[in-house]
Parts: structure tokens; C-alpha cells; sequence
């Protein structure tokens, strides 16, 4: 019997409960595998016993991971075979953020199709919420974990108890590259030699420069690197960036490799292998400053021996403290390597092999190209937000990838790969752009491109706070030689809050001119939270006062306008 | 203008109300010499839905151009319209200017995608108008959109369905036929928005997360805060931490895990006993 673990994860966190309840089943002696969904290439590979774990992320959509089995489980010709997955049992944990419109679409999608299908849930889902008080972890254990074992276990007729202290086998084997065995010659090269994953490339800085005035709070930068990779407008450039220096010594001191940092060795189990040196893994290859998730602690649990450190670790996870161990870690955002500072003697037990199993990879973070391959020969330009602010901790909670970028300095290198993203339809029809903040690093490369082939029509709706502070797409886009029609609002430079949208409506006659007779393509880049709906709703407006329309028409037309391509948007969360 | 109809295959005259045969007939003479290559066919409009003529078979539609006045075009009309031009055909009628703006976007809702006004060189199309109404309309012309963002992809149900509830005439027959399910396409997964109900797309009230403890809706700031709210939770921390100065549990050198929540050393890491880590909070970086 096995129970086949499936997620859709974009930012790790469906991987962590995955892995999470991988090793609660596995203590309790169930076997179990653990996949992402695009491994799954028919319904027979689903297997009979499946949990399912999905994230919604962007607007509604589903994660990269199960974007081919989406399209598996949705095909139209399933619908006609309704007891397909009759044999199937299984649970499903959605994993959303309610503060997004879509909230926890995917699951919910997701589950009313297992239902047609015919397949059996052992127990209720879950639609677990970033914003409960507990975060993620929370609502699963609220209304689900328990649950799901007990059912689970009564459908096979065996009981399950997980044991949340057994200690499990490590992911990987560590093996040692002692110097003076190899060949040194070999060795140096292969410490010299980059390791570069799979299509990235290694580009260098040119230049690292703030865009927004020193005395207002937020940083923005704009990077800009030499390269040939080619792109083109609407692509993002997706980033390996590398832990802070520090954190990474501090994590060496508490694990007492300090002295191994630049030794080689080989991790390696039944399916891979890696091999670098300690500070390679720490550095370039860990997320050592990640926010922990439950299952971090759990796992510290393994190897506490001393005696106050083990009671604080079995405290916090336990059911009823479990506000406690948000409040002391999740809310004040405290990094992994800080939780082991403060549990320095459990850290010193930790076997260096399980450094794999207590932290997840780094994942690359995407940025769009404020550039355009036509208007800068061999660069790729990105403006980017440097996410730095303040808890109860101490030291600044800091975004790894940007500030990484924003550390940068010129000459350095760094991993970066070319993915499609936004699609900019390049003819001859007017762009009407709406790009608050840095969403409008796209369209700043597109409209230089643009004016550059002589296309006359563009016009962007730009979002900031301050005109002299923030307004930092004015320097490259307002001179004689851009054709723009450009409309700002400046949200704090008045009493009342003014937002892009309310220039939208205020230039109602324009936008509907441009739209209805000009057959101009609409184009929305932004954070997902609420700018799509609030900018949906401004074009509705329009629709309704400038042309004349019901609010069915606006409907109607906004849809319409949506399914020819003709409005597009690109959202991230 | 010429061009489109020197190459048109065929042509369909949709005319309105009694008109004179031969005016009918002087007016196909006319089209016959711009369009040498072309079929011409004529229809009433009347009998038009009746007739149902094949799809995708008319390169150019000629609607109510031989009449004295404009007859007002209607959604379930433009509809068949579309229906029946080849990708890339072409629409043309003569647009009073008081119904201009509606009329423009009934072709646009009927997806016609490409709509301008025609110039006076087109006018042997309109001979038969009347001088006033010459001057209070223009003559349009409309592009249906070529294959592949066009007719030809199976619109999706709801599609339709919009497009048929704001037509303005009851009764009509059924403009729209799907050719076929492309269920063998790459492209033939369900619409997955239709699995979801109006319960589905609530989202849960927040306030009634239990949490057992003593969580007090805390304003939290999101990960990637840049609205501010993270600065000023920041200085509300910052004036609170400079108000507890007394030690009350005898574990400040302990990291947080172990700190009472009055604890001075607060927001620090683990120090050894008696002594004392300064450390900067306002980094400058």
C-alpha cells in the first residue's frame, strides 16, 4: 500500500506540508512517495491512495508544477468517462492567501473535478489561508490533520499515529573529498569552475543604481547587466541569488563546520547527487534564511538532548501553544539560522547530512526586463524594489533576492536565465499601458521600443507616491523623442489618495476613444492583490459613462475584450 | 477599396424593404465591373436567418446600401453577418452618425475587429441615397479577424450565450453553430471557471479563524510590504521595546525562544550571562 503525495508548489510551501506529511507518514510506518504533480503523465500514474496539495498562486492560477497535469485532468474528453477515477481515494489541502481575490481557486477547481470523476474523498478538504493567525500550518492542523489519519486509517483497517520525534533517515549520504586522496590539480579545478545549474548563465553588473530619492522609504533599483542572452519585451529574467555572508557563517559557527567551509564533499542517495564545498551549500544552494515552517521544528526535535531546549521545542508544537510559536517566529518573520542561534546546543547535535532535510533549496526569483533588446544593445535593465523592513527583531527582515541584487556591485556575476512572460503583441495597433510601481518595468523597454519604430500610439497610466520622490519612470520616458501619452498619479502628493484607476475614469473619453475606435491593446502589470479588480473596474466605468453602456454591456465587453486578447495582464503575488 | 473588390470571390447584397428591381439590377452591373471575379448573390433581409446560407462563405457583405435611407443594423444581424464572411471579409454599410457610437460597438461585441469609415471614392456604393442622408452617416467598413483569434476557435458557452442575451430582437433563430468539438486539439480542456459556483468564490471572513490563545488581530504586513504599513509597525514596536526596561524572568541571555514578552533584550540573539551584545538596528547598508 502506498500513498502517493502530490503538490503543486510555487514557493516551496505546498512542498513543506508535502514533506511535512511525508515524514508523519512514514513515522507512522505508511509508505508513502512524494512527487510534484507534473510527474503524474496519465490518470493511471495517480496510483488508489493520493493526498493532494495545491497552492493557487498569481491570479487564480495553478503553480508550474501541476501545470501539465492540469491540463491531463481537465481535458474535455474526461468528462464523457464520469467514473474514471471511481477507484481513487483522497485527500486534498488547498493552500491560499484570502487576502487575493481567487482565493484557493485551484483546490476548489480541483475538487469539484475529482468529483465528477467519480474519486472518493477520505475526509473534508481543507482550504488553508496565509492570513489565519496560524498561518498555513495552522489551518491544516486545525481542521484537517487529524482527520485525515483517523479516516484514512479506518479505510485500510490498520491505525496510523504519527510520531512526531522519530527520528528519520536523511535524504543524503555525505561523503568527504579529502584533498590529499584526489589529485590536486583536479580538485582545484573543480572548486575554480562556477557551478552553474542548467540554463542559467553566469552575466556580469554593470551598474547598480537607486532610482528613488534618499529620503523616501522605499529603494528601488535599477541593475543593468551585460549580456547577449536574447529576449524580448514582456520576458522576465529569473535569478539565482546567493544567502548573506553572514548568515551563512553564522549557520557554519552553530553547525561547528566553520572549519570545513571550503571543503568539497558528495551528497548522494538512490536517485542524485551533488557535490561543492560547505560554503557553496550554505550559500548558493540552501535557503538557510528562510522563515521556518512547522515541520522545521518538528524535526529539530530529533535531536535535542539538552533538556530546556527539547521542553521549549516540544511546547511550541504542541496544539494548544501553537499561537506561542507563531508569535515567536512566523509573525516576527525570524530566520531558520536565528530559530537554531537561539537553540544552539539541539544545532551542535545536527549531523551535517541533515543539513538537506531541515532546509529547502533557494528558488529563483523572476523579474520583467525594464529593457528593450532594439534600444539596448547586449543589456538587460531591471528595476526591482528592495523589500527591507522592520519586526521586533533586531536586525532588518530583508527579501533575499532583492537585496542579494541589491548588494550587487559592478563586476560581479550573477545566475540568470531568459522565460517568457508577458505577451506584448508587437503591430502597428495603439498600447494602452496601465503599470503602477515597479509593474511598469515591462512596459518601460516596450515603449522605448516602440517609439523607436516610430509606433506613435502608446499611452501609460503610471502609479507612484510621490512626484519627486518615486516617480522614478519619468527620467527614462518623458523627452522628446518617446512617443507617450503619459497620465501619472501621484497617490500621496494630495489629501486625497489618487490612484491610477481614478485617471482612468478621469480620461474616460480617451480611453474609450482609443479603445472602441482606435482598437488599441490594453495592457495591466501589478501585484495581484487588488489592482486587477480595481483597474477591471475602472475600464467598466468607462465603458459605462464614455461608451455608453449598461453594466451587463461593461460586462460583457470587458470579457470579450479579455478573450481576443485585446486587454491583457500580467499579475504577480 | 478597389482592391477588395477585385479580388472577391463572392459578394452578398443584403437589401431592405421593397426596392425597385431595377434598381437592384443597375446596382449589380455597377458591382459586377469592381468586382469582375466576383458571384454576386442577393438576399432581403428578411429572409436571411430562413435561408441559412453556408458559414464562412462570403468574402464581402453589402447590408442596406441600395435603399434611399440607413436601415439600423441589429446584434442577431451582425451576428449572422460574421457567420457568413470568409476570416478577413468584409462588412459594409452606411452608419447614420447619431447611431454611430452604438452601432461601432455592436460590430465590436459581434467581433468584428477591425472597423474605419470610408472615404467619398467608395461612393458608387451609395448612388442610391438621398443627399441628406449622405450627409448625416458615413459608410463603415469591417473586418472579420482572421483564423486563429477569430470564428474559428469553438467559442466557450458562456461566450454566446452573453452575446445572445443583449441581442435586441426576440425570436431569432439560432445565429451560432459550433463546428464541432476539437476534442482531439491540444487545446480541448474544460472551461474550468465553470466548476465553480457562487459559494466557491466567496472568500472565508477572516475574523472567524479561531485560534484558540491570545492572538488579537494583529496588523500584520504582508512579505513584501510596500505600502509602508511594515515602516510604521516598525516604530510602534520600537516605541514599546524603549518602554520595558525591567527584566522579569532572569533568562535574557537566552535567545527570544526562552524571553518573557517584557524582556529588555528583546529582538536580540543569545548572549552569554553579564554580558551584553549591542548590535546595530538600523543598518547602513
Amino acid at each position: 500500500m502506498l500513498l502517493e503525495i502530490l503538490f503543486g508548489s510555487q514557493t516551496g510551501t505546498a512542498e513543506d506540508v508535502s514533506e511535512r506529511f511525508s515524514c508523519m507518514a512514514r513515522s507512522a510506518g505508511v509508505q508513502c512517495r512524494v512527487r510534484s504533480l507534473n510527474s503524474i503523465q496519465s490518470m493511471k500514474d495517480l496510483g488508489i491512495y493520493v493526498l493532494f496539495i495545491v497552492s493557487t498562486t498569481g491570479d487564480g492560477e495553478e503553480p508550474e508544477n501541476m501545470r501539465q497535469f492540469w491540463r491531463i485532468i481537465m481535458k474535455k474528453s474526461l468528462s464523457s468517462v464520469p467514473s474514471v477515477l471511481s477507484h481513487i481515494h483522497y485527500g486534498l489541502i488547498g493552500l491560499g492567501d484570502s487576502t487575493y481575490p481567487k482565493f484557493n481557486f485551484v483546490a476548489k477547481k480541483l475538487s469539484k473535478r475529482l468529483e465528477q470523476l467519480g474519486a472518493h474523498a477520505i475526509c473534508e478538504k481543507v482550504l488553508a489561508d496565509e492570513q489565519h493567525p496560524h498561518g498555513i500550518d495552522g489551518c491544516i492542523d486545525q481542521t484537517f490533520t487529524k482527520v485525515f489519519w483517523k479516516t484514512f486509517g479506518d479505510l485500510i483497517g490498520q491505525e496510523f499515529i504519527p510520531h512526531i520525534d522519530q527520528c528519520l533517515p536523511s535524504r543524503y549520504q555525505i561523503e568527504w573529498i579529502d584533498s590529499r586522496e584526489k589529485d590536486l590539480s583536479n580538485l582545484q579545478s573543480s572548486i575554480n569552475i562556477p557551478k552553474i545549474p542548467t540554463g542559467y548563465t553566469s552575466v556580469p553588473l554593470i551598474s547598480n543604481t537607486r532610482v528613488t530619492a534618499l529620503d523616501h522609504w522605499q529603494d528601488v533599483r535599477l541593475l543593468e547587466f551585460d549580456t547577449n542572452l536574447s529576449y524580448k519585451c514582456g520576458d522576465v529574467a529569473v535569478i539565482l541569488p546567493q544567502c548573506p555572508l553572514p548568515a551563512v557563517h553564522l549557520l557554519a559557527k552553530l553547525l561547528n563546520v566553520e572549519d570545513k567551509l571550503n571543503h568539497q564533499f558528495i551528497a548522494s542517495n538512490e536517485t542524485s547527487f551533488l557535490s561543492m564545498t560547505v560554503l557553496e551549500l550554505f550559500r548558493d544552494y540552501l535557503h538557510i534564511t528562510r522563515i521556518p515552517s512547522r515541520s522545521f521544528f518538528e524535526k529539530l526535535v530529533w535531536f535535542s538532548n539538552d533538556e530546556r531546549e527539547r521542553e521549549r521545542l516540544l511546547e511550541f508544537l504542541q496544539p494548544e501553544s501553537i499561537d506561542d510559536l507563531y508569535a515567536y517566529c512566523h509573525r516576527p518573520r525570524r530566520t531558520s539560522v536565528e530559530v537554531l542561534q537561539d537553540f544552539p546546543l539541539t544545532t551542535s547535535s545536527i549531523p551535517f547530512n541533515y543539513v538537506f532535510d531541515i532546509f529547502s533549496p533557494i528558488r529563483p526569483r523572476s523579474f520583467s526586463i525594464a529593457s528593450s533588446p532594439k534600444t539596448h544593445q547586449s543589456r538587460i535593465q531591471l528595476l526591482v524594489a528592495v523589500v527591507r523592513y522592520k519586526t521586533i527583531i533586531a536586525l532588518y527582515r530583508e527579501g533575499l533576492c532583492s537585496n542579494y541584487l541589491s548588494r550587487l556591485e559592478p563586476g560581479e556575476n550573477i545566475l540568470m536565465r531568459i522565460a517568457p512572460s508577458f505577451n506584448l503583441i508587437d503591430d502597428d495597433r495603439p498600447a494602452l499601458m496601465i503599470g503602477p510601481g515597479t509593474g511598469v518595468a515591462p512596459f518601460r523597454g516596450w515603449i522605448l521600443e516602440r517609439s523607436f519604430n516610430n509606433q506613435l500610439l502608446n499611452m501609460l497610466f503610471f502609479g507612484c507616491r510621490y512626484r519627486t520622490k518615486d516617480a522614478f519612470i519619468e527620467n527614462d520616458l518623458l523627452n522628446d523623442k518617446i512617443n507617450l501619452i503619459y497620465i501619472p498619479a501621484y497617490s500621496r502628493d494630495q489629501e486625497d489618495k489618487i490612484y491610477v484607476q481614478h485617471k482612468i475614469i478621469e480620461y474616460g473619453h480617451l480611453v474609450w476613444e482609443w479603445i472602441a475606435h482606435k482598437q488599441a491593446r490594453v495592457y495591466l502589470a501589478g501585484n495581484a492583490k487588488q489592482v486587477p479588480e480595481q483597474i477591471a473596474d475602472a475600464l467598466k466605468t468607462v465603458f459605462i459613462k464614455d461608451g455608453n453602456m449598461t453594466n451587463e454591456q461593461a460586462d460583457a465587453y470587458l470579457r470579450e475584450m479579455e478573450r481576443t486578447k485585446q486587454f491583457q495582464r500580467e499579475t504577480w503575488s | 477599396m478597389n482592391e477588395i473588390f477585385a479580388h472577391a470571390k463572392s459578394i452578398l447584397v443584403v437589401w431592405v424593404d421593397d426596392v425597385d428591381s431595377e434598381i437592384l439590377a443597375t446596382f449589380q452591373e455597377t458591382l459586377q465591373n469592381k468586382a469582375q471575379q466576383a458571384h454576386i448573390a442577393f438576399e432581403n433581409v428578411q429572409k436571411l436567418f430562413e435561408s441559412q446560407r453556408g458559414t464562412s462563405s462570403c468574402d464581402i457583405i453589402l447590408f442596406d446600401l441600395v435603399s434611399k435611407n440607413d436601415a439600423p443594423t441589429n446584434l442577431d444581424l451582425l451576428n449572422e453577418f460574421f457567420r457568413l464572411l470568409h476570416p478577413n471579409g468584409y462588412l459594409i454599410t452606411h452608419v447614420e452618425h447619431l447611431k454611430q457610437k452604438q452601432t461601432i460597438d455592436h460590430f465590436k461585441m459581434c467581433g468584428f475587429s477591425s472597423c474605419n469609415p470610408l472615404d467619398a471614392n467608395s461612393s458608387f456604393l451609395i448612388g442610391n441615397k438621398t443627399d441628406d442622408v449622405k450627409r448625416h452617416g458615413s459608410l463603415w467598413l469591417c473586418q472579420k479577424p482572421s483564423f486563429d483569434i477569430g470564428y474559428s476557435v469553438p467559442l466557450r458557452k458562456t461566450g454566446i450565450s452573453l452575446i445572445r442575451q443583449v441581442s435586441t430582437t426576440g425570436g431569432a433563430k439560432r445565429v451560432w453553430t459550433l463546428e464541432g468539438d476539437d476534442d482531439d486539439d491540444d487545446d480541448g480542456i474544460i472551461d474550468t471557471d465553470n466548476l465553480l459556483d457562487d459559494n466557491d468564490r466567496g472568500k472565508p471572513d477572516v475574523k472567524s479563524y479561531t485560534c484558540g490563545t491570545t492572538s488579537s488581530g494583529v496588523r500584520k504586513a504582508c512579505k513584501n510590504c510596500s505600502c509602508g504599513l511594515a515602516e510604521e509597525l516598525e516604530q510602534e514596536e520600537h516605541t514599546q521595546a524603549q518602554q520595558n526596561i525591567k527584566s522579569s524572568c532572569g533568562n535574557c541571555y537566552l535567545g527570544d525562544a526562552f524571553r518573557c514578552a517584557g524582556c529588555p533584550s528583546r529582538g536580540l540573539p543569545p548572549f552569554k550571562p553579564g554580558e551584553r551584545i549591542i548590535l546595530p538596528t538600523v543598518s547602513d547598508v
